[in-house]
């Protein structure tokens, strides 16, 4: 795909995904999350109708439960009591604080399955190459070190599953065996990951100071233009969170969370944020 | 012209005592195709690394290497870059860019070329290798032999003088190793370029090298024309002479004094037909192999299975395995071998049909396609010791056989593609399945340790058990396999005894078979012939 939202100027891309995950983990209010969480996953419909993000789906179950059990169980602040279970508080404060944990997490998982679709390792060391090779270098790897590692460790886990079959009784055993199948993925990873640096090394990454590029992208007045358009939606949802707008209080007290008028203009300038990739995107295909 | 000349030189690792390399020297003038062999373990990675300046490892060096007329060291950076290339064992790991096209610009992009100088570049080097229609895929989803030719794309677009080559058809199929030597022999032809290779695959390298280097216990053991270099190892003793090619090798046992034996099978048919007189005296003592019947272990009925509802990989299959089995599984990539071992091992679920145990605790083992996933411990000594049952013996023939003491302290990551099969191999064995599933068992695997995994896998189904392996290593299967399937349309298509299925079919067959289809030859000669090569 060449036109809408991954035709853009990489650092504009860049910057709307450095904006994105700043937001998602500021705004702590479940309406704030709520629509960031239709927003995200049309995005990530967007481009691959959300096959990506719909593998993590056990991952994405777990720890949301996880979260929100932690949170429930561990925590017993808040005055609105919804359950009492023998000495037990379960409040909703603290359910409710559990599932925007849970909702946020989703979320920076959301953004980043897109952010790897949209943007390619070319325009990555695009942007930092020259300014920091050595820790563009190892960003790179880093992040190409995802997805490898998903399908590898399904490998793994088919070998071992056959040569344990059954035989594993005890959870401390079984939990013994986990941990090792990751020590074995991590090192895989790690192996694979020396040759690629090798393999970089090789084809003198790092021998010349200035280091071109293949693809030329112009920075266009669109780009300009588009590049203000998302810095002054920031500013506002960034003046809003500075002034406890987009924010929910929940411990000591848990504040009311209906919004208020500048709150619903501070949810307006972050829904218009988030999508801007879908309206770019539909804007081209007009 | 000298494009390159080692002086004395040694090495020896960082924190090691015994030296790798003790005292090489040779020198390769421009255009030379340079075959580089050796054991395992011998230091041919070593020296290509020496080589390729950016990657040499930490140690002590001795001697001096000399570029053209000046020592290595001397050379600057951006030169020794672009110049000295390399290609390496793993397609996958060499492949830094999510692009194919950015893969092709990252070398060039490192070194500072302007925009238009590699749009040229590019271009040309796409069209002389033949890849354009793949340029815009994502890398992910080029196969094994694609990938490769890919990284040797990136690699020639710096328009080195010399390419090192360190196995690179290790983790490829025959039929894509062939297609990656064959544009090596094209580049090597076209532009002079001089070129260093390691390869386990002496058949089809063997008659484009135009000279091989033996390394032989830290030094160079032979320097010569492959003519002359099979003479040697025919006379070096046992491990170098199970790395003498098929062809030669069938001349070489008729005929040990030969000066100049054939190297192509086309040159080996128009020897054997001189031969034919003599071979006709030959005894007459046909065995006949006992058919052994008994119940399968394994039993698949019509089995449906895709990864992708409209393009099925199984429709209605059929397939079992007894004891006393050695099947092995062909067909193309992407026809369902390494699927239909998941099957059988009910690590996949078919779709339709079933897969069902003649008992229900059936032992099975399994080695995939790479066999990293596979070892779980630190070292090859506790890969291996964790997986002994009782059998002790076992274990010291194992070890001594495949000559494992010396990789016993390696990490098993560590290891090259064709030893990681061995261990594998290995350790599968000790455990003693009652079926055995491999997937590719020799890929990267050299001809002398080819020929003990071979014993050994019949040694094992002696014992009433069975393998089936998925392999594209046709003289492999035709020495191991009691039947061979081909898979093919969804639908496993044949099923036949080796001898049968090799003799029928033209090109998907053993040197052996091509070297004597349709000459005038009855089934004891053919027999004889035969019996030599195996073990």
């Amino acid at each position: 795909m060449s036109s809408g939202f991954r035709a853009l100027h990489p650092f504009v891309i860049f910057i709307y995904y450095s904006g994105a995950i700043l937001l998602l983990l500021f705004m702590f209010h479940p309406a704030f999350i709520v629509v960031a969480m239709i927003v995200m996953c049309a995005v990530n419909v967007l481009y691959d109708g959300g096959r990506q993000l719909w593998r993590w789906k056990k991952m994405i179950l777990i720890t949301s439960l996880l979260f929100v059990g932690i949170n429930i169980f561990t925590s017993q602040r808040g005055s609105h009591l919804l359950w009492q279970v023998g000495d037990h508080r379960i409040t909703l404060e603290a359910t409710l604080y559990g599932m925007m944990m849970a909702g946020t997490i989703f979320l920076v998982l959301a953004l980043f399955v897109s952010y790897q679709q949209v943007l390619t390792m070319d325009q990555f060391f695009y942007l930092f190459a020259r300014i920091t090779p050595q820790w563009a270098l190892l960003s790179a790897l880093a992040i190409r070190f995802v997805p490898l590692m998903k399908l590898r460790l399904e490998e793994i886990q088919k070998v071992q599953h056959l040569q344990h079959r059954g035989s594993l009784k005890s959870w401390k055993l079984k939990i013994k065996e986990k941990m090792k199948r990751l020590e074995v993925l991590m090192t895989w990873s790690l192996e694979g990951g020396l040759q690629t640096a090798e393999s970089m090394k090789a084809r003198g990454y790092g021998t010349v100071k200035r280091r071109t590029a293949y693809t030329l992208y112009r920075w266009r007045i669109s780009d300009f233009l588009y590049f203000v358009f998302l810095s002054v939606l920031f500013t506002l949802c960034i003046w809003g969170w500075i002034h406890g707008l987009g924010r929910l209080e929940i411990y000591p007290v848990m504040e009311n969370g209906a919004l208020s008028m500048y709150e619903w203009i501070v949810l307006g300038g972050y829904l218009t944020y988030l999508s801007f990739p879908i309206y770019v995107e539909i804007g081209a295909d007009a | 012209m000298t494009t390159l000349a080692c002086k004395h030189v040694g090495f020896t690792y960082a924190g090691e005592e015994a030296a790798v390399l003790k005292d090489v020297s040779f020198s390769i003038n421009e255009g030379e195709f340079v075959l580089l062999c050796g054991a395992s373990g011998m230091g041919k990675t070593t020296l290509l690394r020496l080589i390729k300046r950016e990657l040499c490892p930490a140690g002590q060096l001795a001697g001096t290497i000399f570029y053209g007329d000046k020592p290595l060291i001397d050379l600057p950076a951006a030169q020794a870059a672009a110049e000295i290339g390399m290609v390496f064992q793993h397609p996958d790991h060499q492949i830094v860019m999510d692009g194919c096209l950015q893969e092709l610009a990252f070398g060039m992009e490192n070194l500072g070329f302007s925009n238009h100088v590699m749009k040229r570049r590019i271009a040309e080097t796409t069209a002389f290798l033949g890849i354009e229609s793949w340029l815009s895929q994502d890398v992910q989803t080029l196969s094994g032999g694609q990938k490769q030719l890919l990284n040797l794309a990136a690699v020639l677009a710096l328009r080195p003088k010399l390419l090192l080559l360190d196995e690179p058809t290790g983790m490829l199929d025959p039929i894509h190793a062939r297609q990656f030597l064959d544009a090596l022999k094209r580049i090597n032809q076209d532009t002079e370029m001089t070129m260093i290779i390691t390869e386990h695959r002496l058949e089809d390298v063997y008659p484009i090298a135009s000279r091989v280097l033996i390394l032989d216990q830290g030094s160079i053991g032979f320097d010569g024309s492959p003519i002359d270099s099979i003479q040697w190892m025919n006379a070096a003793g046992t491990t170098h002479r199970d790395w003498v090619p098929t062809v030669p090798a069938y001349a070489l046992q008729l005929d040990p004094q030969l000066k100049s034996p054939p190297l192509t099978v086309n040159q080996g048919r128009r020897w054997l037909r001189k031969q034919i007189n003599q071979l006709k005296e030959a005894p007459i003592e046909l065995a006949t192999a006992k058919a052994q019947v008994s119940k399968p272990f394994i039993s698949i009925k019509r089995v449906h299975f895709g990864y992708h509802p409209e393009k099925g990989v199984f429709h209605h299959l059929h397939f079992q395995v007894s004891q006393f089995e050695c099947v092995a599984i062909f067909g193309g990539n992407g026809s369902g071998k390494s699927t239909l071992l998941q099957i059988m091992a009910k690590l996949l679920k078919p779709k339709r049909g079933y897969v069902r145990y003649d008992k229900k605790r059936l032992q099975i083992g399994y080695i995939p396609q790479n066999p990293e996933a596979f070892f779980m411990h630190e070292t090859v000594r506790d890969q291996i010791q964790a997986a002994v049952r009782s059998d002790e013996a076992l274990l010291n023939d194992l070890v001594a056989d495949f000559d494992l003491k010396q990789l016993y302290d390696r990490h098993p990551h560590d290891l090259s593609g064709g030893e990681m099969q061995k261990v594998a191999l290995v350790t599968v064995l000790l455990q003693q399945p009652d079926v055995l599933l491999l997937d590719e068992p020799t890929k990267g695997v050299d001809p002398h340790t080819k020929k003990k995994m071979a014993k050994w896998m019949q040694y094992f189904i002696q014992k009433g058990r069975a393998i089936v392996c998925a392999t594209h290593d046709i003289e492999f299967a035709a020495i191991v396999s009691t039947r061979c399937v081909l898979l093919f349309d969804r639908e496993l298509v044949v099923s036949e005894s080796p001898d049968v299925f090799f003799a029928d079919n033209h090109y998907y067959t053993t040197v052996f078979a091509r070297l004597t289809q349709g000459h005038d030859l009855n089934s004891a000669q053919l027999l004889k012939l035969k019996e030599m090569n195996h073990l």
